[in-house]
């Protein structure tokens, strides 16, 4: 597999022409890490974001989570992806490509699920990556899994998992921390061109939760703070990039996703500010996923492929 | 004019610092040493949170001084609570949850380190030595007309113990405050703009006020809690109200004894992050262990910039390990208003409760919203306990002496004289026998100088630094703190404390109770 050399000769030779424009006067950095950038595969991105989102919460964010936990689960989504790939005889099954997802399952899932007992993460991640070739629908090149594996994971966490739970206040509401997320997710959305779902689910969460706020009747200073409270909460900027953003499981085409997105904001607004409940966005995206291969059907276009970027 | 007080404001509390009970310390391998309860902190509520799937029973405890004619009480609730939801609640038991699950110290001491014979294997009376030697010292230490233009309607009246109950609903904020006013309520400025957001949210306003002649049958100098249970899918404090003419930035302690069955509770939309506890710190700090625990959590406060919710205790109500003060009978967890405890079961043994202490120190600028809760799957018993080890009282020339002491030849006699039927072989057991006990000894004393010269230093530095960790304090500080200045033994890593003669000989100092 010479995937990692021709990066990086890609990246030479951008390297080398970038430093042309720059003499000329003519360099751009935003264009030219974007044009350099979408040869690899997102998931490497991906991946590096997320570890460091794990680093950073086990080590200065009071995860009460175990390294066992990660180890188990890493093991568990490695072995359940292994054994689909060869049961079906996929021609990735021998390649690092082919097991990107169960890593990137794997940081998603310690990341978000909290438990007191080793099995819990292990048995996740085995029923995470077993959906993917569990519940798939469509035919041909269009056929693909309908759940993302790391919301199905934080959904059995948050319903029926014994053990397991979600700790929806774990990142804080520190502005540095919700800066440095919105600008890792930026680059993952950019580089698998689903900015624009994160962005609608974001503009319709925030925009709600602003409208709440102005309906309660709240004095305008104090509405800013629990706005910007609300706003800065890692999860849900969590949620938003690395999430709803997986191209796999949302619509193809740009205008079904936006108002997929929408949806899922609205779902998730009733269920936490009208019935009281906890998780909204999680449990709404699992229950909008169900509609995605309608959404597909309506609104026509090629499927996402991870190394096309 | 009656003074209106909100329900952040209304539970501050000073108990009288509690005796330092014994408790249950059969399952401890260490022992309970002492106890940071909340007399430490004045200006904290304290509230006894019961939830279990939509239901909640909640007990609010005030520490108001003034003239009770002047106290009035309005909270937020999410239904209109009828007379028979709302009873007098026990204070005594916020002191027993306090005592229970109070921060706890807990003290161990060394054996030993020049164990002088013992090592021989062949000489039982030693052992017998050994198994004594091995036993840790014990210490044990634990509301018309008027009312319908103003919006306002009066849902319920009635009076319980000392209280004089209405149940208010409202339309308007303005309407609420002009029907207050008008009542003799005195309002604080911005009161109609903190209500507004729960009249929109469709809450009723429980309001209490002293009646004087209820409250002077019951024979009682201060106002007993007020209890109240109700169901509603929010699981939550109205902690806001209690904001509205607080310093921006001057901190509020709220203490929160959560009481669930299925597992520890949570913030729904605050960080909640666990104290640092269950290290090792110097062994002074037991003296002073109160200030020593005010500090850290003022530190650890500022660290997070007012921003989290700390659990300070989390632990199955069947037990407790070490226990700060008994575990609470199934009659005071009822009292509490566990309400699942029925059952035929009786008050002792295991009860299907788990008490989560929370310690909330929030300004209005970094509590912008009211105190969401969720309860996690989390059954993992967690305390914030201190340790400290007392290092044995002795020197490497004292284990030397005591070495140099022993007769290894006498013990050997002693030894095979009670095995008269090897009769024949004594001569040459002994001196195997002798030959063992004086490299058991060599041993002993290489464990001492191991012991004094190193293994002690660099856990008191350790210690130390951990002191230095969790308080921020700086070392001038700690030497104020514990009384005795230290230097640091740049060949071993030592810090060593200069105690003047004096103090030595009355074990005390001048700087021991001042805070650094």
């Amino acid at each position: 597999m010479n995937v990692r050399e021709s990066i990086g000769y890609k990246f030479t030779l951008r390297q080398a022409q970038g430093e042309r424009w720059l003499c000329r006067g003519l360099f751009k950095p935003a264009s030219f890490i974007s044009r350099s950038l979408p040869r690899i595969d997102a998931r490497y991105f991906q991946l590096a974001f997320l570890i460091c989102l794990l680093l950073f919460g086990a080590l200065a964010r009071d995860f009460s989570l175990t390294g066992w936990q990660v180890l188990l689960a890493f093991t568990s989504a490695v072995a359940t992806q292994a054994f689909w790939q060869f049961f079906l005889q996929l021609p990735n099954r021998k390649n690092l490509q082919g097991y990107l997802s169960a890593f990137v399952t794997t940081c998603g899932l310690s990341i978000l699920v909290r438990s007191d007992v080793l099995w819990v993460h292990p048995a996740l991640a085995c029923l995470a990556m077993s959906s993917k070739f569990l519940f798939r629908f469509g035919s041909g090149m269009d056929r693909g899994h309908i759940l993302n594996p790391a919301n199905l994971a934080a959904f059995s966490a948050f319903a029926w998992m014994p053990h397991a739970w979600l700790s929806p206040g774990q990142w804080g509401q520190e502005t540095l921390t919700a800066l440095w997320m919105l600008a890792l997710g930026a680059i993952v959305t950019r580089q698998v061109a689903r900015w624009d779902v994160s962005l609608a689910f974001l503009t319709a969460w925030l925009g709600l939760l602003a409208l709440r706020l102005v309906w309660l009747g709240y004095v305008p200073h104090l509405a800013i703070e629990m706005w910007l409270h609300q706003a800065m909460n890692g999860a849900i900027i969590l949620f938003a990039f690395f999430m709803i953003s997986d191209p796999m499981t949302t619509p193809q085409h740009r205008t079904a996703r936006i108002a997929y997105a929408t949806c899922v904001a609205v779902t998730a607004f009733i269920w936490q500010y009208g019935l009281f409940h906890h998780q909204g966005p999680t449990v709404a995206l699992f229950i909008w996923s169900f509609t995605v291969p309608l959404w597909n059907l309506t609104f026509r276009q090629a499927r996402f492929d991870w190394r096309a970027g | 004019m009656l003074q209106i007080r909100f329900i952040s404001h209304l539970a501050r509390l000073t108990f009288i610092a509690g005796a330092l009970v014994s408790g249950n310390a059969h399952a401890f391998c260490g022992f309970f040493a002492g106890k940071a309860d909340t007399s430490l902190f004045n200006e904290a509520s304290q509230v006894i949170l019961v939830r279990d799937g939509n239901r909640s029973v909640i007990s609010m405890l005030n520490d108001y001084r003034g003239p009770l004619h002047d106290f009035a009480l309005v909270v937020p609730v999410p239904q209109v609570l009828e007379k028979g939801q709302v009873q007098i609640g026990n204070k005594r038991l916020f002191d027993r949850m306090d005592a229970y699950s109070a921060p706890r110290l807990a003290e161990y001491y060394d054996n030993d380190p020049c164990p002088v014979g013992i090592q021989n294997r062949g000489i039982p009376e030693m052992m017998d030595g050994l198994q004594k030697n091995a036993l840790p010292a014990s210490v044990e230490l634990k509301k018309s007309k008027s009312d319908k233009a103003l919006g306002v309607s009066v849902e319920a009246s009635y009076t319980v113990g000392e209280y004089d109950i209405v149940m208010l609903s409202a339309k308007q904020s303005d309407g609420l405050e002009t029907w207050l006013r008008q009542n003799g309520y005195k309002m604080p400025k911005g009161a109609a703009a903190a209500l507004r957001p729960y009249i929109a949210q469709n809450m009723k306003f429980f309001v209490a006020k002293v009646n004087l002649k209820e409250q002077a049958a019951t024979g009682v100098q201060y106002l007993r809690p007020l209890q109240f249970a109700f169901e509603s899918e929010k699981f939550m404090l109205p902690i806001r109200l209690g904001m509205i003419n607080a310093d921006p930035k001057k901190p509020q302690d709220l203490i929160a004894y959560v009481l669930t069955r299925n597992g520890r509770v949570e913030s729904a939309n605050y960080r909640t992050v666990k104290l640092p506890a269950n290290d090792n710190l110097p062994p002074a700090i037991k003296k002073n262990f109160t200030t020593f625990y005010k500090a850290m959590f003022d530190h650890q406060a500022k660290q997070e910039a007012h921003r989290v919710v700390f659990t300070e205790y989390f632990w199955d109500m069947g037990w407790c390990d070490p226990c700060a003060d008994e575990p609470l009978s199934r009659e005071e967890l009822q009292q509490a208003g566990v309400f699942w405890l029925d059952g035929s079961d009786n008050s002792s043994g295991a009860q299907n409760a788990l008490l989560t202490r929370l310690h909330v120190r929030y300004t209005p600028k970094t509590f912008p919203e009211d105190l969401m809760f969720v309860q996690t799957s989390d059954r993992e018993n967690w305390q914030t306990r201190y340790v400290v080890q007392n290092p044995f009282e002795g020197s490497i020339q004292q284990c030397r002496d005591k070495a140099a002491n022993y007769s290894c030849e006498n013990a050997c006699q002693s030894y095979s004289g009670m095995h008269w039927q090897d009769y024949f072989e004594r001569k040459g057991y002994i001196g195997q026998c002798v030959q063992s006990c004086k490299e058991s000894n060599r041993f002993a004393i290489e464990q001492a100088t191991r012991y004094y010269e190193t293994d002690l230093p660099l856990r008191q530095q350790k210690e130390m630094q951990t002191l230095m960790h969790y308080t921020g304090w700086n070392m001038s500080e700690i030497e104020r703190f514990i009384g005795a200045r230290f230097s640091l033994n740049r060949e071993q890593g030592v810090y060593q404390t200069h105690q003047k003669w004096w103090e030595k000989l009355f074990n005390k100092t001048p700087n021991r109770a001042t805070k650094p």
